[in-house]
């Protein structure tokens, strides 16, 4: 088209140069050959000039086919808008079994001044000490009047305290926006939570041991404990340890089907806000860290491996008449019966004298075996930083397992009695005691320790015992309670205090098919007159025990059961005759 | 013919030029309400968040004890005789109650009794 408009244009200077008939002469009225040629080079240039322009669109026009048409679909039918941003935190929540809060971040903003800015210091402190009373102004007026360019003056301000030093519109003072760890639930749990520095590192318990997940994920960590449990375990204990005035109280309720720990309490405790400031006792977790002789308990353990190993059965019994002498050590019997017991009476009175013997007859090897089975050998493997080791005898003389029988000569922690005795209570099965909560399906597969028999028949001896036994006062009415007391003298210089006494019940429910253990442990209780002197396990940690019981088992949906009915009697009956007297454990 | 086609082209070019700014603009407009609806609910989930520690220092077990204990004096702890289930009921009632007079007797409403 181009060339045609050239032609065209050409044609009509072509006309134009013919002579021009009028009265003036056109100028030029001839073409010349310089012009001509000089009109040729335009055309040409023109000519040139029009195709590179064609060219430049042509190449416009296919892109734009291109882009229009043929890359279109590549792209996305449908827009995407930018993602919305969710909210996280520097370190992910806590949340108990139910999802009820029990640590989180909340942003906080913390106070700082430029000196420099300030241009009255006296009375910049002086307004700032009365809209926040906790500030020293004299300390603050001789910070302000430093040469510095930053100074601290109050960190983690409340929103509310923020606000009054905003309004009193201060030149110099400013505010940097940080995270703080909270724990709304104050000491609650605070040995299980452990608390953080002021740079949000974990220092003690769950937020050190999963320090690294909380600060990379955002899902909150799901604990197995229940703030409902943990808190009427902690104010049963408190009160108890208020009562017999003993140094420390523990106690634990664990889930015999899982080893899941629904509650953990150590006292004294601390409030993990303000944990860095916590003595060390109060830091101490007795329920993990702790290891303890923990008496007569361990006579649940000495009877199911003696049933077990078929060593003796329900009718057998031993001697225990006259204490036991070896070398320097004697045995003897609390509840002396200076007679024969058979083997539910050596639970019922706790014999110590019965309890060696029937020990020695399982012999140590095969008792050492069997503690190591149930966890007893090994620190106990929950997911907590603070876990003592137990104190094993090395070398495990004849005399450890008598001692050990009764629970004197190996310190074991809390938490390992209660898995030990959920192993022995729920058919058999030990589970690994944990504190994070995981899917059913996820739940590792727990491991045989004894028969399911022998399992039964630990369940009646520790329900004869809270029937008729030491273990009276643990009798919570429908909720069909069995356990075992325990009260061991503490370990002094030399020996053994026998005025320092660690005093433990360890119970569990409903004996007709448990489902959870609840142990109580008292450190240094002192008797009173309602317990007549006595500081015993029966007398100071079975009713705590019992008071628990009854306030958590509703919570927990367990139906209460009809003690007299004769399918129960049927399945917690102990047949056995001596002198022609027949006991029964209903 | 030429000016005519010329006249339809520009309108079209114009019409289509309108429609797309149209759209551009609209898109912009919407964006933008998206980025503060976004940042809404991000103010609101922080709120939330700070809401829920509150709720959780509110409800904390040792603090509904000590209120409960202050507002509701006879409210206990049930003991086991008060715990019962549904299917003993169903059953109790069976027995009690007989064809004949299941179908006479009128359901009355249960009387209230004291706190014990």
């Amino acid at each position: 088209m181009i060339t045609r408009v050239f032609k065209r244009t050409r044609r009509r200077q072509n006309q134009r140069s013919t002579p021009c008939p009028a009265v003036r002469p056109c100028a030029p009225q001839e073409t010349d050959g310089r012009t001509q040629a000089a009109l040729e080079v335009s055309y040409t240039r023109l000519l040139m000039t029009g195709a590179m322009l064609l060219f430049a669109f042509g190449a416009i026009a296919v892109r734009l086919v291109d882009v229009s048409l043929l890359q279109a679909a590549s792209e996305p039918r449908v827009a995407f808008a930018p993602r919305m941003q969710e909210m996280r935190t520097d370190r992910a929540d806590i949340i108990d079994r139910n999802g009820n809060l029990l640590s989180t971040n909340l942003s906080t903003a913390s106070m700082f001044a430029n000196p420099r800015k300030v241009i009255d210091p006296d009375d910049t402190a002086r307004q700032l000490a009365i809209a926040l009373p906790t500030l020293h102004e004299a300390e603050v007026a001789r910070q302000l009047k430093t040469n510095r360019s930053f100074v601290w003056l109050q960190r983690n301000l409340t929103p509310r305290q923020q606000w009054k030093v905003i309004s009193l519109g201060l030149p110099g003072i400013d505010f940097q926006s940080a995270q703080t760890r909270v724990y709304p639930n104050g000491s609650l749990a605070a040995h299980i939570m452990g608390y953080v520095d002021i740079d949000s590192q974990g220092l003690a318990g769950v937020e050190r041991s999963f320090d690294s997940t909380l600060r990379d994920n955002a899902d909150p960590l799901q604990l197995t404990i229940d703030i409902r449990l943990q808190h009427i375990l902690r104010s049963e204990l408190m009160r108890a340890k208020t009562e017999f005035n003993a140094v420390g109280a523990t106690g634990i309720i664990l889930d015999v089907r899982n080893g899941e720990v629904l509650a953990m309490t150590s006292l004294p405790d601390f409030d993990p806000n303000d944990g860095g400031n916590a003595q060390k006792n109060q830091q101490f977790n007795r329920a993990t860290l702790g290891v303890y002789e923990l008496g007569s308990t361990f006579k649940i353990f000495t009877a199911a491996m003696a049933l077990d190993y078929g060593i003796v059965t329900m009718r057998d019994g031993y001697d225990a008449t006259n204490p036991i002498r070896v070398s320097r050590f004697t045995i003897r019997d609390y509840h002396a019966k200076r007679r024969w017991l058979s083997v539910p009476e050596i639970f019922m009175y706790s014999s110590n004298i019965g309890a060696a013997k029937m020990a020695e007859e399982v012999g140590g090897e095969a008792q050492q075996e069997f503690l190591r089975r149930i966890g007893m050998l090994r620190p106990a493997g929950i997911e907590l930083p603070e876990v003592g080791s137990p104190m094993v005898p090395s070398p495990w003389r004849p005399i450890n397992t008598l001692t050990i029988s009764y629970g004197h000569g190996l310190a074991v922690s809390p938490l390992q009695l209660a898995s030990g005795v959920s192993a022995m209570v729920n058919g058999g099965i030990f589970h690994r005691p944990t504190l994070i909560r995981k899917a059913t399906n996820q739940a590792p597969e727990g491991k045989r320790i004894i028969s399911k028999k022998t399992s039964r028949d630990v369940r009646r001896l520790m329900r004869l015992v809270v029937e008729n036994g030491t273990g009276r006062n643990a009798a919570a009415e429908g909720y069909l309670v069995g356990g075992k007391t325990g009260t061991a003298d503490k370990p002094k210089r030399g020996g053994y205090s026998q005025r320092s006494l660690i005093s433990s019940f360890v119970g569990a429910f409903p004996m007709t098919e448990p489902r959870y253990v609840v142990l109580a442990t008292l450190d240094e209780p002192q008797g009173n007159k309602r317990t007549h002197g006595y500081a015993t396990g029966g007398w100071v940690a079975a009713p705590v025990v019992k008071r628990v019981i009854e306030r958590a088992a509703p919570l927990l949906g367990v139906q209460p059961i009809d003690e007299k009915s004769p399918a129960v009697k049927k399945e917690l009956f102990i047949n056995f005759k001596r002198d022609g007297r027949q006991l029964a454990s209903f | 013919m030429k000016g005519f086609a010329m006249i339809v082209w520009l309108g079209l070019a114009g019409v289509a030029s309108f429609a797309l700014f149209n759209i551009t603009f609209k898109v912009e407009q919407l964006q933008d309400q998206l980025n503060t609806l976004n940042k809404q609910i991000l103010e609101e989930q922080r709120t939330v968040h700070v809401l829920q520690a509150e709720w959780s220092y509110l409800s904390r077990p040792s603090r509904i004890e000590t209120l409960s204990l202050r507002q509701l004096p006879h409210l206990r702890p049930p003991t086991a005789q008060q715990v019962g289930n549904i299917e003993s009921l169903m059953v109790g009632a069976a027995a009690t109650v007989s064809p004949s007079q299941n179908a006479t007797t009128r359901i009355r409403p249960a009387t209230v009794r004291g706190a014990q």
